[in-house]
């Protein structure tokens, strides 16, 4: 603990980045909730994934629709796989995007908002270093969107942009959940490279019935990719190493892209531990009682 | 500034236990700090009544504003009855958190346990600490 009136505050151990890995939803939601156990040890982490096959992932506490309990993942839409994870929110349909993972010691970088707006504050910073032209972030003013983003429903994640997150021409273009867990935080989310937010509504309706009709005016749904964003859209190595390396700094590592960790000892040694405790996680990750438990 | 009862007992992970007029019967639930930091509460997972935890074992989950906090048993005991009206209002948590808002209702294993949980002096003291971060 920091003696009232120092100048600095307790801060975690140095962000360590993992490489950059493409793998299936159950194994990611695993890793994820590997470097959430290491987390709680005193380990502050980050990486960036991709999604092979597509897949859809359902809230913690969010309700399949009756049409898929118990039912494979294939039932849902033809290749395409389904998870559920262990961070709150709505579903999210993760296809052509850049998933990020953070996790650090519950307190030690100053709890769970400040987590979630340091981690934002850095993604828009890179964003911004691409020339992503970002909205301004909105607070927990905005009440109305508030309560309807914290909701839990059917409706997509990014039908309704939560305080402090990412949005382009009033389109939402960054969501992320978090879970607390033995001292530890997760915090993990979706940056779009297309919109494919339709197939993520488990009510099989894109949009509410206001958004709907606009969108059946503009074409544009209430989810934005940096494809429309970015002409042409760079190469997704350069926007991750983009991204990896403003996350990381503000969260004290050296500036370093995610393909090449400033640390790759660590990020080697880190990797080995994660691959031992996922394994754990998998199993429940890839079992349907996990899946369709509610 | 949080309420923290004194007539009440704590945990380092925010739940709070309050006796009942059955010896060895124990109300838990997230004090009115834990409830402040959380924001908003949407939803809470809650065991059914005869489950078994020990201490310091997760018994729940809540959620808030997209984030998922699990709960933790304070001591070893059997889950006598749950606080069914959460799952239609979970905002009582926030409105209520040392009345209506309460989670399980717990038969201690060992009576005796109530009593190495934290005192509202001691937790008030955690809390400061941790406002320090």
């Amino acid at each position: 603990m920091t003696a009232r009136g120092a100048p600095a505050r307790p801060r975690g151990s140095p962000c360590v980045v993992l490489p950059y890995a493409v793998a299936d939803g159950a194994r990611n939601m695993a890793v994820d909730e590997a470097m959430l156990e290491l987390a709680a040890g005193g380990s502050t982490l980050l990486r960036f994934y991709g999604w092979d096959p597509w897949c859809l992932s359902l809230g913690r506490h969010q309700e399949a629709p009756d049409r898929l309990l118990g039912r494979s993942p294939d039932d849902l839409r033809p290749g395409v796989d389904a998870v559920r994870r262990p961070t709150g929110g709505r579903s999210v349909f993760h296809g052509p995007e850049i998933t990020y993972a953070f996790s650090c010691p519950a307190r030690a970088w100053g709890g769970p908002r400040a987590v979630l707006q340091a981690v934002h504050r850095a993604l828009a910073e890179g964003l911004c270093a691409l020339g992503v032209p970002l909205d301004a972030v909105r607070g927990d003013d905005a009440e109305a969107s508030v309560a309807e983003a914290a909701r839990i429903s059917a409706a997509s994640c990014f039908r309704d942009p939560a305080p402090e997150e990412l949005t382009a021409r009033g389109r939402k273009l960054v969501g992320s959940a978090q879970c607390r867990r033995h001292g530890g935080l997760l915090q993990h989310g979706s940056i779009l490279l297309e919109d494919r937010q339709r197939l993520g509504d488990l009510d099989g309706r894109d949009v509410g019935p206001h958004e709907r009709a606009e969108a059946e005016v503009s074409g544009k749904g209430p989810a934005i990719g940096l494809n429309e964003l970015l002409d042409p859209l760079p190469d997704g190595r350069l926007i991750v190493e983009r991204l990896a390396d403003h996350v990381a700094r503000a969260f004290g590592a050296p500036a370093a892209p995610a393909a090449a960790p400033a640390n790759p000892s660590a990020a080697i040694a880190t990797s080995t531990a994660l691959i031992r405790l996922a394994t754990r996680y998998e199993r429940v990750h890839r079992s349907g009682a996990w899946l369709w438990r509610r | 500034m949080s309420d923290i009862p004194e007539d009440l007992r704590y945990t380092p992970e925010h739940e709070y236990v309050r006796e009942t007029d059955v010896d060895g019967e124990v109300l838990i639930g997230i004090t009115d700090y834990a409830q402040g930091e959380l924001g908003d509460v949407v939803y809470v997972e809650l065991p059914a009544p005869g489950d078994e935890f020990g201490q310091m074992e997760a018994f729940g989950t809540v959620e808030a504003v997209k984030t998922v906090s699990e709960l933790f048993c304070p001591a070893a005991g059997a889950i006598v009855a749950v606080n069914d009206a959460l799952e239609a209002d979970p905002g009582l948590v926030n409105s209520d958190p040392y009345g209506e808002g309460w989670m399980i209702r717990l038969e201690l294993e060992a009576p005796e346990d109530f009593n190495d949980l934290l005192t509202a002096e001691q937790y008030a003291a955690l809390v400061a600490d941790a406002d320090e971060i």
